[in-house]
Order: C-alpha cells, then sequence, then structure tokens
C-alpha cells in the first residue's frame, strides 16, 4: 500500500516535469556574435526527428534507437524487440523466444526470423537459431540501433527471413571518444562488467574495441508440477524446487575497425545458464545447463565503381558450438557437443543507369563445412553448400507510384532449388501519406538440428522439405512531420508443410515431419511523436488471429498485444525518465488452457550527461510485481512458467577521454 | 520480491538529493540554432574568388528546419557580402549559390550534386557525416554532445575556395 502511496506521488511529479521540459532549452544568445572557439565547446539539443531506415523493406519498419535503450534500460535484444509492435519474447527460464505475426509457437527456437549485426547474419547452422537474450552477440550498449522489419525478407536475404528480419546497427567508435568502464549490479545477483575503447583516429580510421562479462546467480525457482511424488521420485528432498539451477555466466568480445570504405568486425560470446525447470525428460533439480557459444569474423567493402554502380562485398567466417550438459534418469550426467562452422561470400550492385529504375542485384555462395552432432548415443557430420542469387528492380511508374519486384534463387545441398518473388506497388498520392501493398512467398530450409540430430527420444529425417509462406500486406505510412508518424498495417500469412515434430507410433521416438500449415491475420497500429524538448512518445497495438493446422487457435499466440513508451527529461534535465508500458492478452497452452493476459509496468532513471564523467542508470523491471506466465513448450512437465517478480538494475559508467 | 521502505525513502533521498546539487549547468542550445551559426562562421572564415557580387547566397535544398535559423543571419554582412538565404526544391539548379548546405534530412545524392558542381566556387556543407567521403567541403557532426566538423581541404582548393588557417585549425581532421 505505501508502495502503491509513494508510486502515485512520483508519477505525478514524473508527469510535473515532463510538463515543464518544454521552457528549458536557451535560446536567447546571439549566435551571430558568439566565437567560433565558444561555439565548439556549447552543448546542444537534438533536435527530435524519426531517424530514415536503412533497412530494405516493403513493409514498416520499426526502430529502436541507442537512446531509447539507454531511456528504457534495454539489456539484451529481447527487451528491445519486447517493446516493438506486435512482438512479445516468451522465456523457458533458460532461453529467450520470440513470437509474432503467427510465428512463435511455444519451444520454437528464433528460427523463422532472420538476425544480422552490420549485415552479417547471426543464425547459427545447428538450429538456425538467431541468440537474443545474453546467449547475443552484442552487448545492448554497443548498440547504434535496432530495426525490425515484418514479412518475409527472404527475396534479399534468403533462408531464415521467413518471417522477418531484425537488423542492428553498432556504434562507431567515436561515439565513444575515449575508454568507457562500465559496472552493474541486478536482482537475483547479478553483475556485469564492461570495458569499451573507442576512438576516431588522425588518418580517418575508426576502431571500436570492447570486453564484458556478465554472472547471475539466479533464483531457487519453484515448480508446483514437480512437488508430485508421482512425477518426481525427489519430491522429499527439494519440494519442487530447483536450487541452484538458475545460474548464468555469459563473456562477450567484440571489435570494429573502419577505414576508407572497409569495416573488419569480429563478436564472441559463450553463455551458459543452468535450467531449472526439469524439461525433455531431464532429472528435476538435478545439473542441466544450455551453453552456446557463437563467434564470427566479418569483412565488407563499399565501393563506387561508376556515378551509377555501387558495389558492397562481404566475407564472413561463423562458429558455434553447443555443449549441452544434462542429468538423464538412467544415464547420469551427459554432455553434447554440437557444433557448426561456415564460411560465405556475398557480393551486392546497386544501379540507377536508367532513368527511373533502380537495380539491385546480387549472388552470396555459402559453405557450412561443419554441422556436427556428438552426444551419448552417437556422433554424426553433414556439411552444406548454398548459393544463391538475387535481383530487385524499383521502378518510377509516376512520380507518385512505385513497382518493386525482385526475388532470390537459392541451391542448398540436399534441399535443391527454391525461390522467394517478392513484388510491391508503393504509392505517394500526396507528399506525407505513403501506402504499400506487398505480396512475398518465401521458404525455411529444415535446420540441421531439425534433420539430423538423433539420441535416445529423436530420430533424424533426411527427407525433410522446406517450408513456405506467403504474405501479403497492406501498409499505410502517414509521416505528419520530420517528429510525428502513424503506420497502420493489415496483413494476411499462409504457411505450409511447416516442419513439425510428432511422436511415431510405432517406436514412441519422435520426428520432424512437414505436416502443420496455418493461417494468420493481423492488424497493427502505431503511433510514434518526438518533441524538440527531449519528451519521445511510441505506442502500438495490434491484434492478431492465429490458426493451426487442426484449425485451432494458435498455440502462444496472443491475440492482442499493446505496447506503449514514454520518456522524457526532467529535473532540469539532469534525468531521463523512461516508463514502458506492455500489454500481452491471453494465449492458449499446449495443454490447451488459457494463460491470463497481463499489463506489465517497467521504469527506468538514467542521467542524461555525466556528472564529473560518471553516468548512471536505474531500473525497476515488474514496477508494480505482477505476477504472470510464459506458456512451455511441449518437451516440459510444466504448462506454463512463473516469470520474475519486481526486480531491479542498476548500471554505472565512466568515461576516460 | 517486495521493497523494503528503507529502499524507497532511500530512492525519494537520492532524487532530491540530485534536484539540489545539480542546479547550474551549461545552457544548451537547439540542434538547428547551433547548426545555422556553424555555417555562419564556415562563410566567414571561407574567400571566394574576386567576387564582385554584394550578396552571398546560402542555399539549402529541401525543407531542413535550418531554414528557420538562418534568418537569424539573413541580412548580416560578412566581408562586405550580405547573407541571402535561398531555399531550393531540388539540387538541379545551376550554381547560383555561393554555399550550398546538403542536410541528412533530404535524401539527397550527394556525389551527383558535387560532380554536377565541378570547379564552380560553391562551399559544399552538409550535417551528414556518412556523405563526407563523397567530396563535401565540410561535415559537420556530433561528438560528445557538441558539434564538430571535418574539413576536406582538396575538394575547396579543386573549387578555388580558399579556407582560412584557423578555420582548418579548429576542424577535428582535415583531409
Amino acid at each position: 500500500m505505501r508502495f502503491a502511496v509513494f508510486l502515485t506521488g512520483m508519477l505525478m511529479f514524473i508527469a510535473g516535469q515532463a510538463v515543464s521540459a518544454e521552457k528549458d532549452v536557451a535560446t536567447s544568445i546571439d549566435l551571430a556574435h558568439t566565437p567560433f572557439e565558444q561555439l565548439l565547446d556549447m552543448e546542444y539539443v537534438s533536435a527530435a526527428k524519426i531517424s530514415n531506415q536503412i533497412s530494405d523493406a516493403n513493409t514498416a519498419v520499426t526502430i529502436v534507437t541507442a537512446e531509447d535503450i539507454r531511456a528504457y534500460g534495454y539489456r539484451n535484444i529481447a527487451e528491445i524487440v519486447n517493446s516493438m509492435r506486435g512482438l512479445y519474447t516468451p522465456y523457458d527460464r533458460s532461453i529467450w523466444y520470440l513470437g509474432g505475426r503467427g510465428f512463435g509457437r511455444s519451444g520454437d527456437y528464433v528460427g523463422r526470423i532472420l538476425l544480422m549485426i552490420d549485415g552479417y547474419a547471426t543464425n547459427d547452422n545447428i538450429y538456425d537459431e538467431a541468440y537474443i537474450g545474453n546467449d547475443g552477440l552484442i552487448d545492448t550498449e554497443l548498440i547504434q540501433r535496432v530495426e525490425y522489419v515484418p514479412g518475409s525478407g527472404s527475396a534479399i536475404y534468403g533462408n531464415n527471413a521467413f518471417f522477418g528480419i531484425i537488423n542492428i546497427i553498432t556504434k562507431k567508435g567515436r561515439d565513444f571518444d575515449g575508454t568507457q568502464v562500465s559496472g552493474e549490479l541486478a536482482s537475483y545477483g547479478g553483475k556485469k562488467g564492461r570495458v569499451t575503447y573507442g576512438k576516431q583516429l588522425e588518418n580517418g580510421a575508426d576502431l571500436l574495441l570492447s570486453a564484458s562479462m556478465l554472472k547471475n546467480d539466479g533464483q531457487d525457482l519453484f515448480s508446483p508440477e514437480f512437488n508430485n511424488a508421482a512425477i518426481d521420485p525427489n519430491v522429499a528432498v527439494n519440494h519442487g524446487v530447483a536450487k541452484g539451477l538458475d545460474f548464468e555466466r555469459s563473456p562477450r568480445l567484440f571489435g570494429k575497425l573502419q577505414f576508407e570504405g572497409v569495416t573488419v568486425e569480429g563478436g564472441y560470446v559463450s553463455r551458459r545458464h543452468a535450467n531449472p525447470t526439469g524439461a525433455y525428460g531431464t532429472v528435476f533439480n538435478a545439473l542441466t545447463w544450455d551453453w552456446d557459444t557463437n563467434g564470427f569474423v566479418s569483412i565488407k567493402s563499399d565501393n563506387t565503381l561508376s556515378p551509377h554502380l555501387k558495389s558492397s562485398s562481404h566475407v564472413y567466417y561463423g562458429y558455434y558450438l553447443d555443449r549441452t550438459a544434462l542429468t538423464d534418469p538412467t544415464l547420469g550426467l551427459l554432455h553434447e557437443h554440437n557444433r557448426g562452422q561456415w564460411a560465405g561470400a556475398d557480393v551486392k550492385f546497386v544501379g540507377d543507369w536508367f532513368d527511373g529504375h533502380k537495380l539491385v542485384f546480387g549472388a552470396e555462395y555459402r559453405n557450412d563445412f561443419e554441422i556436427a552432432f556428438s552426444n551419448h548415443f552417437g556422433a554424426s557430420d553433414y556439411s552444406r553448400t548454398t548459393a544463391s542469387i538475387y535481383a530487385q528492380d524499383e521502378l518510377s511508374v509516376t512520380d507518385q507510384l512505385k513497382l518493386n519486384v525482385g526475388g532470390r534463387i537459392e541451391e542448398s545441398t540436399g534441399v535443391g532449388t527454391n525461390a522467394s518473388p517478392r513484388v510491391a506497388l508503393i504509392y505517394k498520392p500526396f507528399d506525407p501519406t505513403t501506402i504499400k501493398l506487398s505480396y512475398s512467398s518465401a521458404f525455411r530450409r529444415p535446420s540441421a538440428y531439425e534433420q539430423f540430430y538423433h539420441d535416445d527420444t529423436q530420430v533424424v529425417n533426411p527427407s525433410l522439405r522446406p517450408e513456405f509462406v506467403t504474405s501479403t500486406e497492406l501498409t499505410l505510412q502517414q509521416q505528419f512531420s520530420r517528429n510525428m508518424r502513424l503506420v497502420g498495417s493489415l496483413y494476411h500469412y499462409q504457411t505450409s508443410d511447416l516442419i513439425t515434430s510428432i511422436t511415431l507410433p510405432s517406436s514412441g521416438l519422435n520426428q520432424n515431419i512437414n505436416s502443420g500449415s496455418g493461417h494468420t491475420n493481423g492488424l497493427e497500429l502505431e503511433v510514434l511523436r518526438l518533441w524538440d524538448n527531449g519528451v519521445r512518445m511510441r505506442g502500438s497495438y495490434a491484434r492478431q488471429l492465429s490458426i493451426d493446422s487442426n484449425g485451432l487457435r494458435m498455440v502462444n499466440a496472443p491475440e492482442n498485444l499493446g505496447k506503449f513508451n514514454l520518456t522524457f527529461p526532467m529535473l532540469q534535465r539532469a534525468i531521463r525518465t523512461g516508463l514502458e508500458l506492455q500489454y500481452t492478452s491471453s494465449r492458449f497452452t499446449e495443454a490447451r488452457q488459457q494463460a491470463a493476459g497481463y499489463t506489465l509496468a517497467n521504469l527506468t532513471f538514467s542521467s542524461e550527461k555525466p556528472i564529473y564523467g560518471l553516468n548512471a542508470s536505474f531500473s525497476i523491471r515488474n514496477l508494480f510485481d505482477r505476477n504472470y506466465v510464459s506458456v512451455a513448450s511441449s518437451g516440459m512437465v510444466q504448462d506454463t512458467l512463473q516469470m520474475d517478480g519486481r526486480n531491479m538494475w542498476l548500471q554505472m559508467d565512466y568515461t576516460f577521454k | 520480491m517486495k521493497l523494503k521502505p528503507i529502499v524507497y525513502k532511500a530512492l525519494t533521498a537520492m532524487l532530491l538529493g540530485l534536484l539540489v546539487t545539480i542546479t547550474s549547468r551549461a545552457d544548451s542550445l537547439p540542434e538547428y540554432k547551433m547548426k545555422a551559426a556553424f555555417l555562419y562562421n564556415f562563410v566567414q572564415l571561407t574567400e571566394w574568388p574576386k567576387s564582385s557580387e554584394t550578396l552571398l547566397r546560402i542555399c539549402v535544398v529541401g525543407q531542413d528546419p535550418i531554414v528557420e535559423a538562418l534568418q537569424d543571419i539573413e541580412g548580416s554582412e560578412v566581408n562586405g557580402r550580405r547573407i541571402k538565404v535561398v531555399q531550393l526544391p531540388d539540387v538541379s539548379g545551376d550554381s547560383l549559390c555561393d554555399a550550398l548546405y546538403l542536410s541528412e534530412s533530404e535524401s539527397i545524392d550527394v556525389k551527383g550534386v558535387i560532380s554536377k558542381l565541378g570547379e564552380s566556387p560553391v562551399l559544399t556543407v552538409s550535417d551528414n557525416i556518412d556523405v563526407a567521403k563523397s567530396g563535401v567541403m565540410i561535415s559537420m557532426f556530433p561528438m560528445s554532445k557538441r558539434l564538430v566538423f571535418n574539413v576536406n581541404a582538396e575538394s575547396a582548393k579543386r573549387a578555388h575556395l580558399t579556407l582560412s588557417s584557423r578555420l582548418l585549425r579548429l576542424a577535428k581532421h582535415v583531409d
């Protein structure tokens, strides 16, 4: 109760500050008579403007910037994308998942979305998974912005861009301009340290180097389902509590060097998280962990070949290692060692030789030269090569109307040749209004895990085929001014041959087959408004209706999602407040029960400018201590999983110039 | 987890403490006023080849908010010439401008513009650091909440413009 009174008081105070922020900017100085040297030393306030997207898209892109990341205290990609229109991020107490627009069945790894860092596709080659938790490749402090492009991007980006693309653009060294040291403390024994060096060198080269280490003790988590002698033989000892099995550690490295149009970039993360849920037939309250290591090196070169032709060449190497450990009821502690390595090259051209045409075309070759599974039940090795070509033309029919036609053809070992075409009409009847109508068809080839993984519960299926999606979308974008935008979208997705795990009647073993299909209809609205006094507001509502192959509402697909983000400076621009509200409606669980809907509030205070070089940020997540759950996957005894109550996070950083 | 009273008392104290401590701070300027002031200094520190013109035309392409901020300096005299701010609908026009501002908010083919201008004595300025390599003479960009700029002296020389040594000294980087 007292907390509620305090909170009301605080929110009112904050609201008052937001109103008075307006008259805070100095305007009366006679700039014409201020010496230049003095101007160079004066701070200025950036005008509010909606950033131009860099992603190639025929739908409406959502952008979260570095300023938002700081204002709302986002600590991983999952928290960033969870604030975006129509997306939600369930958590199974070890791994973060991503859902929206009819994808995100419970237990589906983030494999139907392509996650890119500065143009490098991060999805691994065992699970084709995009890592969005503390297993992700990048610290959020190094992110300049994150763009989410809904709808299939396979026509240009290929395989994993089935339902959409998340494009992460990292900061430059000059954004740090010195050495930054950061320390964090969080609830449940969370600690993180980071050192980042960034500089633009005298010769114009830009260098960014960063290392961080995260540790979480975690909680002793209670699962009522295991507080039952029929399910857990050890119930008398642990009473349904998994003790000390929520720990996590995650070291990260990142580096980037840019010089004269060439970028060399590399990242590494090795995250281990215990699993406290007794999932997939493992012993409850016994040691089980997920341990994912990802690394990459990427070299990119942008060139202007002639006044009408630009090119971008890219070579990359990627590495993934899965070192899962689990306690089996009969065999005891088992280790897995699944490793993938790949290298590839792509070259892309943009040409505007002909009036009214903008041509994009290119080719990519990728060799997944190692896809190796090794566990107690055996080892197997695979490799795969993929060659693709793609092309797109943006044709200006009139000044107001553009036609965008493109597609990608991909040939992959064992899967054959598949095409992803896309066509879109872009109509600008008057300057602030853009209407886009797009149709695309895309495929996703089975992941190596879905096709070839085997142990005592799962068998391989070498004849597994790709799954398909067609999407039709109508988007309306109304740009009222440089600082206000409204987006509306209607879409229809049809999926077929979805890769689904079934239990074979003959043996009782699981196998992935092409069987599922489904469709999703949805509506999305988003408004973005920025003010010159530093207030920023973003709100969205998404309604989706996802039907699976049995004609039933899809599991783990909430019908309504609402997001509201408001941030403003207060206390004479010394502190910034970020308030976030997220509504998720009820959704079906695997047992076809309804998991209750919930609204979460997160509140963050961050310093607007350093005080003696020191910056600080403080977040309260789940401010009202709401009780809420995530839908568990079918491999779990639990039907739902309890999520965290109110928890806090404090970050401080200091920059040496 | 329940929040203990002591925790929120501490929090209130912290907020109030900050309220008291942070009373004096440097005044901040709005972005476009700052950019306009920079532009004014750039033209002041540039020498055009034997111009008999009485007007110094600063052209801005598109609807950029800097136009409004430039009103403050419109009409003021720089080295004997009166500043006139001209708003261009697009960059196809000829080089009647003495200075051309290529803003970040407009999607302009900067390279095309630069090559079209050739050797004509037009001072090109942009606030888009990403186009710095396309031959723009002066590019402004933010660094630690301050505005700084790079100079491409080569391009200026090619256009027969003389940039003062003071301008070059104040630049973050000179090519």
